[in-house]
């Protein structure tokens, strides 16, 4: 009887590192999995924006949370301060290799860095290789209640496409919430830089 | 409300002195209006206007004259 052959071995992800200006964006490993981040998923002040229940989750989960990504369609990419490397944030991307979308979802865990820009400069680098990398439009589904995430999305040139009313059910409180759907193709993103440029 | 009485509101959310907005001020044209300072200039006027605001007014608050129209 013929041996059958091996299934061929997929190659390793890519892992992605970027650095800008005050950051470094890199795929996040099991060993990123920290006390830390447990803590933020536990703090409604962080939660509460984006509506996701509150999770006592320990490292060994979050070890395991960071395995479901494959880091080629579904990314999960840590934001570390580039001055001590400490882990501040973290985007979740979805890409969809036929339509050539990247949907984005951050959440900056470490509240001392709110308010700096941190989603600014770092969307931007993640902007800028994602669409040299095939991406046609970007997507982002903020609640409407989330001012700042809103706030990031406008000043970055995203464009409102529609609102989704009562599109989720609350995870705290009662009723449901209204979410936007913002869009950014690759071409707006160019003349947006150009234009902030000037 | 008068223009006046809503660069002092937006100021306040910029936690600025009042000068420094000017009349055509857009969303993110002086450093200090930010996601924080945002979030506090729509929980200022929400305040003002004694009920949440909802989706379609949020989104279109973009400049001074946005805050103006929205609370007269």
């Amino acid at each position: 009887m013929m041996r059958q052959p091996p299934p061929p071995r997929r190659p390793p992800p890519k892992m992605l590192r970027i650095d800008t200006e005050r950051f470094t964006l890199r795929s996040i490993v099991p060993g990123d999995a920290s006390e830390r981040w447990s803590l933020w998923l536990q703090d409604p002040d962080v939660m509460g924006p984006v509506n996701t229940e509150l999770r006592k989750l320990s490292v060994e989960d979050l070890k395991q949370y960071i395995l479901r990504f494959n880091q080629e369609t579904r990314l999960l990419i840590g934001v570390f301060d580039r001055t001590d490397r400490l882990f501040v944030g973290f985007y979740q991307i979805d890409l969809s290799p036929f339509h050539r979308t990247a949907k984005f979802n951050v959440i900056i865990g470490d509240k001392s860095y709110w308010g700096r820009k941190v989603v600014l400069e770092t969307r931007a680098a993640l902007l800028d290789h994602l669409f040299k990398s095939g991406t046609e439009k970007a997507i982002g589904s903020p609640l409407a209640r989330n001012f700042p995430a809103v706030f990031n999305y406008k000043a970055q040139g995203w464009r409102l496409e529609g609102i989704m009313k009562s599109q989720v059910r609350a995870n705290y409180g009662i009723g449901r919430l209204d979410q936007y759907e913002f869009g950014l193709l690759k071409d707006e993103w160019a003349a947006f830089k150009k234009k902030a440029a000037k | 409300m008068s223009l006046i009485a809503a660069k002092t509101l937006l100021a306040e959310a910029l936690q600025v002195d009042v000068s420094l907005i000017e009349d055509d001020l857009m969303l993110g044209g002086i450093d200090e209006w930010d996601s924080l300072a945002h979030m506090r200039l729509l929980t200022a006027i929400e305040e003002k206007l004694g009920v949440p605001l909802d989706a379609e007014t949020a989104a279109g608050i973009e400049s001074l004259a946005d805050v103006a129209r929205v609370l007269a």
